[in-house]
């Protein structure tokens, strides 16, 4: 039990009560009624009946609702000389938040006939239920406020939605991909790289020496405007017909030509060879390790000038 | 007062929905460009010098689609978040590939919106870096005019309601 001077003193903590006069608050003292609440003890569910007004002497209690999702939003943690339950006194309506024991709290408890005749004898408290509760509703909302924020901000990528995306975009992709006229196989044609002979940098070099070999590069036009081996003729496999008809076609077909031009993207070497096989030359070979291996052997490659 | 004034602009969700118009018909249009000639596109990517040979022709066929996928989406507000990851996904990994072939000096172009596109540098890199924080933008505070915005929260169901507090 709390003694009653101790209960004056409570009283003159809460805003609510503080500016009662003394002989008042004693009263006050007199009417409530004590109770003590265990911890997790909940006092007060949404939706129950208002029919007292609590003042906490001692503890603490949590005051929380609901969002949409059911998930518990805190509006407020209330300790000693705090109240709770004197809207739904005022207003008449059903509690609107649950408030549970976080601390074992001493309570003091006020029903509504002795809340209404407070009312009456001190119409002035009326007053700073109203500023009191203008106070709480910007709290509340503040808080409310927060907490949805930092859940939209929170909210995690779903994979389902990158699943979506991507998985629209293959499907149109792929069936553009059939209709279109200008369509391009999805798995490209594997050359079989065995198939073709080989030649290494030091007798590709000693061919080129005695002047019986065409060096042939595969790669596109800037890459051999930019770095090839000297006397290395280009034809880029993009335009490997024209280049075909304007400087190999007269060539013999025993003739020695080595071709290089490889890159992780594509193996331009050995479509170009392929082609120039189908095309009836007999002695075409892939330079072993391409243009790198060339020049880690040391043999010169001719660079455009850089700026 | 300005730097607040700039960071409320910044922030702001009417600012996220100018940039979800902006990204998404820059990728709508390059996409445009690349989807009807995919041997061409295939062919600018293998100047890269650093995707595989066997994921050429798919990348090449897919790429472009996730590009005015995306592109659209982003304008209609339709799963916009995964858009805006995707397309800032798909901007580091060009800014990466573009960085090392200007690393090697390869002579080529980016082949980003036609086929012939123009040289790589470092105003393509910058173009993409903003680019990319647009779409950060978008990430945090798009919420307009939006069908479905994606993530596990709807914001339309977490906005808080105005309500009498427990007394």
């Amino acid at each position: 039990m709390i003694e009653n001077d101790n209960k004056v003193n409570i009283l003159m903590r809460s805003r609510v009560f503080r500016d009662l006069p003394k002989e008042a608050l004693n009263a006050i003292t007199m009417a409530v009624q004590d109770r003590v609440a265990h911890q997790h003890t909940i006092i007060y569910r949404e939706g129950d009946p208002g029919d007292s007004l609590y003042i906490i002497s001692s503890g603490t209690v949590r005051i929380f609702g609901r969002n949409a999702k059911g998930v518990e939003i805190d509006l407020s943690i209330q300790g000693p000389g705090d109240t709770f339950g004197e809207m739904a006194l005022l207003t008449g309506e059903p509690i609107s938040a649950d408030v549970e024991v976080l601390e074992e709290a001493h309570l003091m408890i006020l029903t509504k006939d002795q809340f209404d005749r407070i009312l009456r004898d001190f119409p002035d408290i009326s007053k700073v239920f109203v500023k009191e509760m203008r106070r709480w509703l910007l709290r509340d909302d503040e808080r409310r406020e927060k907490e949805a924020s930092k859940a939209y901000k929170a909210s995690r990528m779903s994979w389902i939605d990158f699943s979506l995306v991507i998985l629209t975009s293959i499907v149109l992709a792929v069936i553009f991909n059939t209709t279109n006229p200008n369509g391009i196989p999805l798995l490209p044609e594997f050359l079989d790289r065995s198939s073709i002979p080989v030649v290494s940098p030091s007798a590709a070099m000693e061919e080129i020496q005695h002047g019986e070999t065409l060096i042939l590069d595969a790669m596109p036009t800037n890459f051999y405007q930019q770095r090839h081996i000297g006397g290395a003729v280009n034809i880029p496999l993009g335009i490997f017909d024209i280049v075909y008809l304007m400087a190999l076609a007269e060539e013999d077909k025993e003739k020695k030509i080595v071709v290089y031009g490889e890159t992780i993207s594509k193996p331009y070497d050995l479509e170009v060879a392929d082609k120039l096989i189908v095309r009836g030359y007999r002695n075409v070979r892939i330079l072993e390790g391409g243009l790198t291996a060339w020049e880690g052997s040391g043999y010169p490659v001719e660079e455009r000038a850089k700026k | 007062m300005i730097w607040s004034y700039l960071r409320r602009v910044a922030m702001s969700e009417y600012t996220a929905l100018v940039l979800r118009m902006c990204v998404g018909s820059f990728f709508l249009y390059a996409s445009m460009s690349k989807i009807p000639y995919p041997a061409q596109f295939a062919e600018a990517t293998a100047n890269y010098r650093l995707v595989p040979y066997c994921c050429l022709n798919v990348g090449a066929v897919i790429v472009p689609w996730v590009e005015f996928v995306c592109g659209l989406f982003l304008i209609i507000g339709f799963l916009s978040r995964a858009s805006a990851v995707l397309i800032g996904f798909m901007l580091i990994l060009f800014n990466i590939m573009v960085l090392i072939n200007m690393y090697w000096g390869a002579p080529i172009t980016c082949g980003c919106y036609d086929t012939v596109g123009e040289p790589i540098g470092w105003k393509k890199i910058t173009e993409n870096v903003f680019l990319l924080i647009f779409t950060i933008q978008i990430y945090c505070f798009d919420r307009l005019f939006m069908f479905r915005r994606g993530g596990l929260a709807d914001p339309a169901r977490i906005r808080p309601t105005h309500t009498v507090g427990l007394r």
